[in-house]
């Protein structure tokens, strides 16, 4: 669905209107003004109309029609000039024009709900994106990127775009929200937005009427205040049809469309005809299924916030357990749709942490020959407490995959050698290119010139790092040339020197670094994959999660255009190298590796961190670039224990009702193992 | 919205918010520059930017102060799918190049036509040739560049973040060139008397150039 600015053509309007005798003018309002913006030039142009209620046999229309001698010349010429966007109840026409008059701290609250974040994208592009400042516009490119901002605007709109016209007719009922301006920015303005998420042209009360409009809006159709927005109104339904729309808004039947029976309208309607019958034949199959309707991929696309739609299901519940979490599932045996039921959040815990292994600890767990026996023994200290500094030159090694845990220390020692010769042999591979081959082989000098580059600006200022002839500098960018040769269809990717850093001083040789540089990389290399994969997968996770376990938060988030969580990227992208000191860094990456409790623990930090954040993230004011500054100045004040024992306990929280949680997030979580 | 402002024009001192987002090859000293503008410092080895940082800084012109909200981005071709997020609805762009760096000249060209296609039609675009202070390594003319900017309607000049120079002046000369009238279109706000409330963060260097 396009979130399209509508406009009405003329032609069609008149005919609409056709039958004259049949129309009472409930009310009328000279003086009400659109803005057009033109992007293509300064010449601001601004329609002067009149607005009006109009009963219209059963139908309540609001129209809007500017006086003829505002209409640009041109645009009187061309009056049809326009095309076909959608064919609604009333005759609706469109064109690529964007309403720019509302101006961007309204468009900043309001974001265009059915943007298709989270649809399935194919497209390895994040986002193809212009803008002419502002969100309210038909977009091409939603899907292209399910991390774009929440309204992306149209790509490619012409400067040279002609003045529309504005004139509409539309039913009071087809309106969703009236929006109001905010006090004291001028003429009071309000954005009316369609309940398929379009809007019409922004409509300014330059002789003021913008109140009393709203209370004959009031008298005429079912309102009450948006629990979405500020300063809106939203207009409920009262059509027979609406119960069924509602359900399909709800989105509870997955992808499963094949099954007419299922089909959620038809059980509404069932319901409506025969209530009783009906209801009780439902309850009768009450079961206690769960449906994953936190499926990204169908609901997202979904405009409604979760604590709406499950509001129209069930007042009560969604009070008891907080919206995200009301689940229900057809019963497929039975052919009926039936039961409700939710997913309740026991009380979160505050697991203790633990010491760190310690060498006695560790030498314990070694046999004679030098096998490390119970490796999960030793895996669940390190997560409850890390590793001593002493030790972890020799315990990465198996952590990262670099030793198996099995091997004996005679194994061990053939199998450095071979690896020793391995990394050798691919070293030798660039260090023997000459610059004359290299003049002819781009792939090799550009990712030799990008290692170069962040070489010499990583963790500078630790001592390890510091000064112009450390030999450190030489191993981290030879490790990392190595790499390019190891995983050449990679190459280097910035945040990989990041990422070799602390591992190569923690590791201190060359060799044993690169190994074990390799077997972090194997972990987290889609994180620099060049579509972007590993990156939207994790940040969609997150999503999920964040959802799921607070969509309170959630809401606001989708309100702030930071529901892409785009300002979670560096954390991610380099496990929270930059956020943490050194010390703690190694910590929180032993912690990690150890792979307990579960696979993405490292999102139920992020999790964390933001559960700890979101007082401040919440606040009103607080918008997409607020959120961005605030997560980015976190860096270097954030309590690593607190913030582990907040993740574990999450994950606590959520695997004590695994049996209710939703199969997304068992996935993400590795619960249906 | 301009026509709101025009009734409203008697104000003597406002304040306008511009959105200025920064492009250009990584390492070439875009993180530096905004350091440099913003806090007045340099750290030779700056580190790389991963995903996005944003900083704020305000400019006072005759009758206006100007308040920048930069976005400073990830140089990384990998990264670049990421920009359109940043540069959309700016209303400025300072495109940096190297001049010790032949291929981040032609980056930078690459930026500046994405910009004008891509970005808002009446978007500010200055080129920045930084690293100034490296003359005996120059492998940009002056000229070409120069000449480039010309052809293109950018503003341009050679800065250095290490030494300072032409740091604050290419953001002054971005302020100066940026509609005031239409100032804020990001953020519309009701015009502020500033002789009555003091400039946000105001910081040397940038407020004494009138």
């Amino acid at each position: 669905m396009e979130a399209s600015v509508y406009l009405w053509d003329r032609q069609l309007v008149e005919n609409a209107q056709g039958n004259q005798e049949d129309r009472i003018v409930a009310f009328k309002k000279d003086g009400v003004f659109v803005h057009f913006y033109n992007p293509g030039n300064d010449d601001d142009k601004i329609i002067g109309g009149t607005l009006s209620i109009v009963e219209e046999g059963h139908k309540r229309l609001l129209e809007w029609k500017p006086n003829e001698a505002n209409l640009p010349a041109d645009e009187i010429d061309n009056e049809h000039d326009t095309q076909v966007l959608s064919g609604s109840s009333s005759a609706v026409v469109g064109t690529e024009v964007q309403d720019c008059s509302t101006g961007q701290e309204i468009s900043s609250e309001m974001r265009c709900p059915p943007s298709n974040e989270g649809k399935e994208s194919s497209d390895p592009e994040w986002t193809v994106v212009n803008d002419s400042g502002h969100s309210k516009s038909n977009s091409v490119d939603h899907e292209s990127f399910e991390l774009a901002m929440d309204a992306v605007p149209s790509s490619q709109s012409s400067p040279e775009t002609t003045v529309p016209n504005y004139a509409f007719s539309v039913q009071l009922q087809e309106i969703r929200y009236i929006k109001r301006s905010n006090k004291g920015l001028g003429w009071p303005y309000i954005v009316l937005e369609m309940r398929d998420g379009g809007t019409l042209p922004t409509l300014h009360f330059h002789h003021k009427g913008c109140k009393k409009f709203l209370k004959i809006v009031e008298t005429y159709v079912p309102t009450a205040p948006s629990t979405k927005y500020p300063r809106t109104i939203e207009i409920l339904q009262d059509n027979p049809n609406a119960l069924a729309q509602s359900f399909d808004e709800l989105n509870l039947f997955g992808a499963d469309t094949s099954g007419q029976h299922h089909h959620p309208g038809a059980f509404a309607k069932k319901l409506i005809q025969d209530p009783v019958t009906t209801a009780f034949s439902g309850f009768s199959k009450v079961t206690n299924f769960l449906q994953d309707m936190l499926n990204p991929a169908e609901t997202m696309p979904q405009s409604r916030p979760m604590h709406e739609r499950a509001s129209v299901m069930n007042e009560d519940a969604t009070e008891a357990v907080g919206a995200g979490r009301i689940q229900i599932k057809q019963d497929d045996s039975s052919g009926g749709f039936e039961l409700i039921t939710c997913a309740q959040l026991g009380p979160r815990c505050d697991p203790l942490r633990g010491q760190p292994l310690d060498v006695e600890t560790w030498n314990n767990h070694k046999d004679e020959e030098g096998r490390i026996i119970d490796p999960d023994g030793i895996k669940e200290i390190i997560f409850r407490g890390g590793i001593e500094p002493v030790l972890r030159k020799e315990v990465w090694k198996y952590l990262l995959g670099y030793f198996e845990w099995n091997m004996t220390q005679a194994e061990i020692k053939s199998y450095k050698k071979d690896k020793e010769d391995d990394y050798y042999r691919m070293k030798l591979q660039w260090k023997s290119i000459s610059a004359d081959q290299e003049n002819r082989f781009s792939a090799i000098r550009d990712n030799k010139c990008l290692i170069e580059k962040d070489v010499t600006r990583t963790d500078r200022t630790r001592i390890f790092y510091e000064g112009n002839e450390n030999i450190s500098l030489k191993l981290l960018n030879d490790i990392l040339m190595t790499y390019v040769m190891y995983n050449f269809d990679l190459g280097y990717v910035q945040g990989m020197s990041d990422l070799l850093s602390p591992i190569l001083e923690v590791l201190a040789g060359e060799v044993d670094a690169f190994w074990c540089f390799v077997g972090f990389m194997n972990i987290v290399q889609h994180n620099f994959d060049v579509n972007q994969m590993g990156m939207k997968t994790q940040l969609k996770n997150l999503r999920v999660l964040i959802q799921f376990l607070d969509p309170k938060f959630w809401d606001h988030l989708v309100d702030k255009e930071s529901s892409n969580l785009y300002f979670c990227f560096r954390w991610l992208l380099i496990r929270f190298k930059r956020e943490f000191s050194f010390e703690d860094v190694q910590t929180l990456w032993e912690v990690s590796w150890t792979g307990l409790p579960c696979p993405n623990f490292h999102l139920l930090i992020c999790l964390a961190l933001l559960d700890t954040e979101k007082q401040k993230l919440m606040q009103p004011e607080c918008g997409f670039t607020e959120i961005l500054k605030h997560v980015n100045d976190l860096s270097g004040s954030i309590d690593l224990e607190a913030t582990l024992r907040k993740a574990e306990g999450l994950y606590l929280q959520l695997v004590t009702c695994k049996r209710d949680l939703p199969e997304t997030v068992k996935d993400i979580l590795g619960l249906n193992k | 919205m301009a026509a709101q402002r025009a009734t409203n024009n008697a104000a003597q001192g406002k304040i306008c918010q511009f959105k200025l987002v920064l492009l250009g090859e990584s390492a070439v000293g875009k993180s530096s520059l905004v350091l440099r503008f913003v806090k007045g410092q340099f750290h030779e080895y700056q580190e790389s930017t991963i995903g996005a940082a944003f900083l704020t800084q305000t400019v006072c012109l005759q009758d206006t102060t100007v308040k920048f909200e930069i976005w400073d981005t990830a140089g990384q071709e990998r990264y670049h799918s990421l920009a359109p997020m940043y540069y959309r609805g700016a209303q400025a762009a300072i495109v940096v190049y190297d001049i010790t760096n032949q291929d981040t000249f032609a980056r930078a060209k690459t930026w500046v036509r994405e910009l004008q296609r891509q970005a808002s039609p009446n978007i500010v675009i200055a080129l920045a040739g930084n690293k100034a202070d490296l003359a005996n390594k120059r492998m940009v003319d002056h000229e070409e560049a120069a000449a480039y900017s010309e052809e293109n309607g950018l503003l341009f000049m050679e800065t250095s973040a290490k030494t300072a120079m032409h740091v604050n002046e290419i953001f002054l000369a971005i302020a100066e060139k940026l509609p005031k009238n239409e100032g804020g279109t990001n953020r519309p706000r009701p015009e502020v008397d500033i002789t009555q409330s003091n400039p946000p963060g105001g910081s040397k260097g940038c407020c004494s150039s009138h």
